[in-house]
């Protein structure tokens, strides 16, 4: 497949604006010249970090959901919380629609995440295209804003809190894990560019030939 | 009434849409308009601006001014211990961390439940009214709010958290419970709402609608 003859240009997607494509300094960033968002981010060209990183994220993440996030323990007691577990106990308490917000945010959402770039990415870097590419890219955006990972981390800091003058509540194994996960994502979506997957997308098995300038261009007003 | 996203013939200067070229919303690939009607190479549905943006973004944002009423109102969990109920809504909750000396964490949850939401619903307002009307502030600082409410979004989901943990692991039968309560399916559901609202928005209308003024202007003056 071809590039786009249009593909010396970048176009701002907050403004709008039409902006001729030049490099990405390394470890920089580009911004759009009128509106200041962010077009571009300096993003290694090969995907073995960003490999890396979701599968670390995967295993940390299934660690998480599998182990309690937390532990109460009064008199002779003790309870356990895993997210599944509170995303069920909502339903049993009659209020499945808020149980589901927690499902779907905190585990469905992520899993999905971490999965599809799974999925995207693995078979690139091993040279072929993964089935349903297109369909699954588009889905990244949406589903890296419903992931909620890293305010799941925080709610689970204040309800420590909360509980902490009426027995004793630690945080669990699920906790560290998901703080790992939050971090893994976090350096992912740091290390990877929408512009780098089509490039090795589009490069396909020549992907190991230089590919100068495929990568982060930009910047330089049009009008 | 006249909204910036049904007059098509006024885009911002330099604009890709004023030259009929656009970024692809999905993987940004710069397309001429008028030869695809989805993008060749991730599939995405071409168009120049978000549809019915405008419409959608005070749908969802009218949805969410009516459920912060009882979203606030409405206790969102209430704890029995020792045969003794308490309901708490989410303000009352603030409160009892702060008179308990959590004074840290009860601003953290204050932040998050109380500024963040009515933030987010003021900031949306702004940026309707700003496109549609008259301009609260100039468009680059329009921008920053834009993003602002899209980075923040997120971070009112805590209090749903702490609500859910706390009903889990409370559960001690007679003698400590927590039980979830209504205000917190509203609360949530406010959450979700003004991010559904800043997602259906079209940042590019800030600059569109600058557009537009100056050719009313324009045509006011000959």
């Amino acid at each position: 497949m071809n590039r786009s003859k249009h593909a010396d240009h970048i176009v701002c997607h907050e403004c709008d604006l039409l902006q001729r494509a030049r490099a990405v300094p390394r470890g920089g960033s580009l911004r759009c010249a009128r509106c200041d968002a962010l077009l571009l981010r300096w993003a290694a060209d090969n995907l073995d970090v960003p490999v890396a990183l979701a599968l670390a994220a995967a295993a940390t993440f299934l660690i998480a959901n599998i182990f309690p996030v937390m532990t109460l323990e009064f008199q002779a007691s003790r309870m356990d919380a895993t997210l599944l577990a509170a995303a069920w106990q909502l339903r049993a308490q009659d209020e499945t629609l808020v149980g589901v917000l927690v499902f779907v945010t905190a585990v469905l959402a992520p899993a999905a995440l971490i999965g599809v770039l799974l999925w995207l990415l693995l078979p690139l870097r091993l040279g072929f295209r993964a089935p349903g590419f297109a369909l699954l890219f588009r889905a990244l955006m949406a589903l890296s804003s419903w992931a909620m990972v890293e305010v799941l981390m925080l709610g689970v800091v204040v309800a420590l809190v909360k509980l902490g003058d009426m027995a004793t509540a630690s945080a669990g194994i699920g906790m560290w894990a998901y703080a790992v996960t939050m971090l893994l994502l976090t350096l992912l979506s740091s290390s990877l560019q929408g512009s780098v997957i089509w490039a090795h997308y589009e490069n396909g098995m020549h992907r190991r030939e230089a590919t100068p300038g495929l990568v982060g261009d930009v910047v330089e007003t049009h009008s | 009434m006249t909204t910036a996203d049904e007059r098509t013939s006024a885009f911002s200067p330099g604009s890709a849409a004023s030259a009929g070229l656009t970024g692809c919303h999905a993987c940004g690939l710069v397309l001429p308009v008028a030869e695809h009607s989805h993008c060749p190479r991730c599939g995405s549905s071409v168009h120049l601006r978000k549809p019915a943006s405008l419409a959608r973004c005070w749908a969802f944002l009218l949805a969410a001014l009516v459920l912060y009423i009882p979203a606030n109102i409405l206790p969102i969990m209430e704890t029995t211990s020792f045969g003794d109920t308490q309901s708490n809504t989410i303000m009352s909750g603030i409160i009892v961390l702060w008179n308990n000396g959590s004074w840290g964490i009860a601003l953290i949850v204050f932040v998050a439940s109380m500024v963040v939401p009515l933030g987010k619903l003021l900031a949306l307002l702004v940026l309707l009214i700003s496109v549609q009307r008259s301009p609260l502030a100039n468009a680059k600082q329009l921008a920053r709010l834009y993003r602002l409410v899209e980075l923040v979004g997120k971070w009112s989901m805590l209090d749903v958290y702490v609500v859910a943990l706390l009903a889990t692991l409370v559960r001690f039968d007679i003698f400590m419970s927590v039980h979830v309560d209504s205000g917190a399916l509203a609360f949530g559901a406010v959450v979700v709402l003004t991010m559904l609202s800043a997602q259906a928005f079209d940042p590019r209308l800030i600059w569109d609608s600058l557009q537009i003024r100056s050719q009313v202007r324009q045509s006011g003056d000959a």
